[in-house]
């Protein structure tokens, strides 16, 4: 996965704000790379632009080869839900769907079977085994949050997005969603981009990104709280 | 995506629960006019008179006055489709006599007649229409069969049929004052009454002689219809071919004897078929209203799921197969609970339209399978366009509208949206400057249709007016208390579409009910000022039965002392060539009045724009500045008529006049209806003094005339006022049972509306709000809303009601009493703030937290 020169800004006229400037980076297979900076540096923007949820002013996205940026729409839409997932920091459930149901929802939306062995594992894996049959609203923050991840995994894909997926959540909670990620690069062999505000989630990535105004300032790579915490804080100096 | 369709419906069934009861409730109110309008337009079994008889021969009615005889065919003709067809030469029946396999021919004459006991009070209003004379002969035709007496012998004598007699309390060796056409009233002797030997409704009848009949009709030479009794085992499909040659052209040979001549109740089947039409089509569109409106609430109620979807993984056209699935669900789930209610509610709201009058009393209704089908078809087909516009509309939901917090209301409106927009602002326009242009009835009649069309605008360009007309209400609403006010009234700024989607159907109530009660006062109301000015009698003289006076009245009238100027008003049915001269000439049937021109101008100001009735002689014709627009006819053209008796006859144009409203838009020579329609009878006889009062003379006459009615001027426009009280009840009720689907609508609309904005309210309370404040800023919000509403309605009723006025009679004055105006804005209003506080006051209830914690 790699980005090359990708601006976007959003609004027309003086109101007009550069949310992205020209970025570039690259995401080897198999890596965990968490996205830092202050709010509204443009990391969810990054995020958005990465998975062609936005479409970039400029610039390409690539992923296995493919330009996503020239896909047209619907294209892009099922090329999506084939080999991207995505974790989102409020924990988008539809209300109406079981947990079994929310995590083949892709599937459904695919119009194939669900692979049952595989789901079984995910589930189990995410600890909700017990979990199926109920609906969003019976489960704790943590629980709906390791929905999601179980939804982002069910379709194998190549790349998987997290926004903030601690953000709502205690640091125990938390700690055990980011054993969750870390698990699925290390066992599934997956890539995984993680936007966090939070140094010691920071510490579970392989390398860290800083963005400033909607650039690459700094890369950072093992990233220790201490060493992450303290570029932080340089910031706000 | 059916599936998921089906799902999302029953898990969420209270969401549901509000379009469902919108759909359902449309088809029920589809299925209940779709029944009670086949009804009505089958419910005219036809005349039973010739129930014995194998075939009919008549005049035929669609006779083509175009010079050569050039085929036209005026399609459906309101009018002469419910008048006796032309008379038939006797020769006709001579011919017809002498096909093989026919046995016996019966000559049949129809006039109109009137019995009362001798010198008895002038009765009241004949309640089952008008009674026809016939001669005895006639008597086989259906049959009737004596009770008592003996047939009619001597020509003072006739026979009753039981219900006159019932009527009239006459019996056998009574005598009766008969009031004909020809004749007036003349005393005759009851030689016996006669039942029909089968059951069911028919015209009242008496029988005289044959001859006396035939002196009777004004034309001895000429019959109505000629009767045949076929030889046993004919075939009937060739004998009415034979008959057919043998009767020649101008005629109509009849199989189904029901056709030959109007019913009894053919005249009130018409009329309950129009008013059922004109109801049905405002329920219609309120229904398509209810049903677009509560699925784009539901796309709106939907946007974070919609986007969520999106983010996932689903295609556009995945999320509007969804809609489409649910709107099937919903259809189906409201065609099952709706046919059925609305088949019920048929029956009672038949009978209502019985008991008001509107509808005759055999009215009842049929349930065929047409209406069935309709139903089935607009319920499925309306929601499936619903939800296409609702799931094009979802479709453009951005995926990355799931991961922000707050979703961004819809801004803009779609190109297509826009350009629709604009394209019925411009045909509103367009039919407005039409319509009064083509002026008249027709222009008047156009002028309705812009109520539809700019509903249609303004639902179109909704969210772009209501931020404008927001923006302009919103400082008023500021008063209310500083913090709410201003909350409310950026709320309304910011969501243009909450605002639009909730004040439409507040918009359509006001319309409707204010164009549905305003129209017909001021149509009342334009009539009676242009018969003010009209008017220069000092008495009008009307018949009791509302069929007309004889001549002889006129007659009468004229030698009384005192009298200085009497002119009768006779209605004839003439079919005109419409259209330019030389052009395509399509036809249709007017009343028109034939008057005496001599003494019309002391009598009837009918401000004559171009030409001199004066010359108003037995070759020409006069027509109202409106008709001679809309046909395009000039004074001094030759137009083509055909006159009652079947003549065709060229006539000159020589007047056009301005105050046709009231009187007809057609006028003709006294000679001219004397020749052709002796049957005639004078709607209105006015009479002018010469300074000494004939009041009393006036009302001595009514000994001689049983039926006739003397009216002051004063007494007679007063009358005029009143006349259409029935219709105007039954108006009301329809009304209130379409404004109570409106209100059931609306509620529904706003109360989803706002149950969908509990986190919202949260959200406020969880800032410092009370539940108060928090009511309060929702009720400024409703108020922004319904003002918008009552605006918008109020602004389409009235262009709709100017542009009809300034149609009918170049004024755009209009009825509108304001406490019934205050009345609907009243009921608009608090409809509306209560469809939105009691839904809010539940959605404010559970603590806030509670409602923010449980995440969607
Ligand atoms: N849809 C949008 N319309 C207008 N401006 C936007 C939109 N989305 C983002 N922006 C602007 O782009 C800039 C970057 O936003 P972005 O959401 O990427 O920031 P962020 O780094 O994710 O911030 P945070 O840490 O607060 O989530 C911000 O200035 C924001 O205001
Ligand atoms: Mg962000």
């Amino acid at each position: 996965m790699a980005l090359q020169g990708v601006s976007k800004s959003f609004g027309t006229g003086l109101t007009s704000v550069a949310a992205l400037r020209d970025v570039s980076m690259a995401f080897p297979e198999g890596t965990f790379t968490a996205l830092m900076g202050p709010s509204g540096s443009g990391k969810s923007t990054f995020m958005h632009c990465a998975a062609g949820l936005e479409r970039p002013d400029a610039g390409a996205v690539f992923l296995a080869g493919t330009d996503i940026t020239k896909m047209r729409e619907s294209r892009l839409t099922v090329f999506r839900r084939n080999n991207m997932g995505f974790v989102f920091q409020s924990f988008n459930l539809l209300s109406s769907l079981t947990v079994r149901q929310n995590v083949t929802l892709p599937f459904l939306l695919n119009g194939r079977r669900a692979d049952g062995k595989w789901v079984d594992e995910i589930v189990e894996r995410v600890g909700l085994a017990e979990r199926m049959d109920h609906l969003p609203a019976e489960l704790s923050g943590g629980q709906q949050q390791r929905v999601s991840i179980a939804r982002a995994l069910v379709t194998r894909p190549q790349v998987i997005f997290a926004d903030e997926p601690t953000g709502a959540l205690d640091t125990q909670t938390g700690a055990g969603i980011l054993r969750l990620l870390r698990e699925t690069v290390d066992g599934f062999g997956r890539t995984l981009i993680m936007v966090t505000h939070d140094p010691r989630a920071a510490t579970y990535a392989d390398r860290v990104v800083f963005l400033v105004d909607g650039g690459i300032v700094d890369e950072m790579s093992s990233p220790t709280v201490e060493r992450t915490s303290a570029w932080l804080s340089r910031l706000d100096a | 995506m059916l599936r998921l369709g089906l799902r999302s419906v029953r898990t969420r069934k209270a969401r549901f629960a509000g379009s469902l009861l919108a759909v359902a409730l449309a088809v029920t109110v589809i299925t209940t006019g779709g029944v009670l309008l086949q009804s009505a337009v089958t419910g005219d079994g036809g005349s039973r008179r010739f129930h014995a008889v194998t075939l009919v021969v008549t005049g035929n009615p669609h006779i083509s006055v175009a010079p050569g005889g050039r085929p036209i065919d005026s399609g459906a003709d309101p009018v002469g489709d419910r008048l006796p067809p032309p008379r038939l030469p006797l020769s006709v029946a001579h011919r017809v006599a002498q096909v093989p396999g026919v046995r016996e021919v019966v000559t049949d004459v129809s006039i109109y007649s009137h019995v009362v006991k001798a010198g008895g009070p002038s009765s009241r209003l004949n309640a089952d229409g008008a009674t026809r004379g016939h001669g005895w002969s006639s008597s086989r035709l259906t049959p009737y069969r004596l009770r008592e007496g003996h047939p009619p012998v001597k020509p003072d004598e006739i026979v009753l049929d039981g219900g006159v007699a019932a009527r009239t309390g006459l019996g056998t060796g009574d005598f009766a004052d008969v009031v004909t056409a020809v004749d007036g009233s003349r005393r005759y002797r009851v030689a016996g009454v006669a039942h029909p030997a089968l059951p069911g409704p028919l015209h009242a009848t008496v029988f005289f002689t044959d001859q006396t009949v035939a002196r009777l009709s004004g034309d001895s030479t000429g019959v109505d219809a000629v009767a045949v009794f076929a030889e046993p085992h004919v075939d009937i499909a060739q004998l009415a071919s034979r008959v057919r040659d043998a009767a020649g052209d101008g005629t109509l040979v009849l199989t189904d004897t029901s056709q030959a001549e109007p019913s009894a109740d053919s005249g009130a089947y018409v009329a309950t078929t129009a008013f059922l039409g004109i109801m049905s089509a405002v329920a219609g569109f309120v229904a398509i209203f209810v049903i677009a409106g509560t699925f784009s609430l539901l796309v709106v109620q939907r946007r974070r799921e919609i986007a969520l979807l999106r983010a996932i993984g689903a295609t556009g056209g995945q999320v509007r197969r969804m809609i489409a699935a649910e709107g099937l669900v919903v259809s189906a789930i409201a065609l099952v609970a709706g046919v059925p209610a609305g088949l019920a509610l048929s029956r009672p709201l038949a009978g209502l339209l019985v008991s008001l009058g509107v509808a005759p009393a055999g009215f009842h209704p049929v349930y065929g399978a047409i209406p069935l089908i309709v139903t089935a078809a607009a319920g499925v087909g309306l929601t499936q366009l619903a939800a296409f516009t609702a799931g094009n509309r979802a479709a453009r939901v951005r995926p990355t509208e799931a991961l922000r917090e707050s979703a961004a209301p819809l801004k803009r409106l779609s190109r297509l949206r826009l350009l629709a927009g604009a394209a019925f602002g411009a045909l509103s326009a367009f039919i407005v400057v039409n319509s009064i242009a083509t002026g008249g009835n027709k222009g008047s009649g156009d002028a309705f249709v812009v109520s539809f069309t700019l509903m249609i605008t303004v639902t179109l360009l909704g969210p772009l007016i209501t931020a404008q007309l927001a923006r302009l209400v919103a400082p008023l609403i500021v008063i209310l208390g500083r913090g709410q006010g201003f909350l409310a009234a950026a709320n309304a700024k910011a969501n243009p579409w909450r605002i639009a989607s909730a004040s439409i159907p507040i918009t359509l109530a006001v319309t409707f009910t204010c164009i549905m009660i305003f129209m017909p006062q001021t149509v009342q109301m334009l009539t009676l000022q242009e018969s003010l000015l009209r008017i220069h009698a000092d008495h009008v003289l009307v018949s009791a039965d509302g069929q007309g006076l004889p001549s002889a009245v006129t007659r009468d009238v004229a030698r009384l002392p005192g009298v200085s100027a009497v002119a009768a008003t006779t209605p004839i049915p003439v079919r005109l060539g419409m259209g330019a001269a030389g052009g395509p000439v399509l036809t249709r049937t007017l009343m028109a009045l034939a008057v005496e021109p001599g003494e019309v101008p002391a009598l009837l100001d009918l401000d004559v724009s171009v030409g001199h009735l004066s010359t108003l002689t037995d070759d020409g014709i006069a027509a109202s500045s409106s008709l001679a627009r809309e046909s395009r006819w000039h004074v001094g053209d030759s137009l083509p008529v055909a006159l009652p008796d079947g003549t065709r006859k060229e006539l000159h144009l020589v007047a056009t006049y301005e105050r046709s409203l009231g009187l007809s838009d057609v006028l003709v020579s006294a000679d001219l209806a004397a020749r052709y329609a002796p049957q005639a009878l004078a709607s209105a006889i006015y009479v002018k003094d010469d300074g000494r009062s004939t009041a009393d003379s006036l009302s001595a006459l009514t000994k001689d005339h049983p039926t006739l009615v003397t009216l002051s001027r004063g007494a007679y426009l007063s009358q005029l006022q009143r006349s259409n009280d029935s219709q105007t009840t039954a108006v009301y009720l329809f009304i209130m049972l379409i404004g109570l689907y409106t209100a059931i609508s609306v509620m529904n609309t706003l109360a989803a509306a706002t149950a969908a904005r509990t986190r919202e309210f949260a959200a406020l309370r969880l800032a410092g709000s009370t539940r108060r404040q928090v009511l309060t800023m929702v009720g400024g919000e409703a108020l922004i809303t319904v003002v918008i509403g009552v605006l918008l309605g109020t602004l389409i009723a009235a262009t709709t009601l100017v542009s009809s006025s300034l149609a009918l009679a170049r004024t755009p004055a209009f009825a509108a009493p304001p406490l019934i105006y205050l009345t609907i804005v009243a009921l608009a209003v608090v409809l509306g703030l209560a469809a939105t506080l009691l839904p809010a006051r539940m959605a404010v209830r559970p603590s806030a937290i509670s409602v923010i914690g449980a995440r969607e």
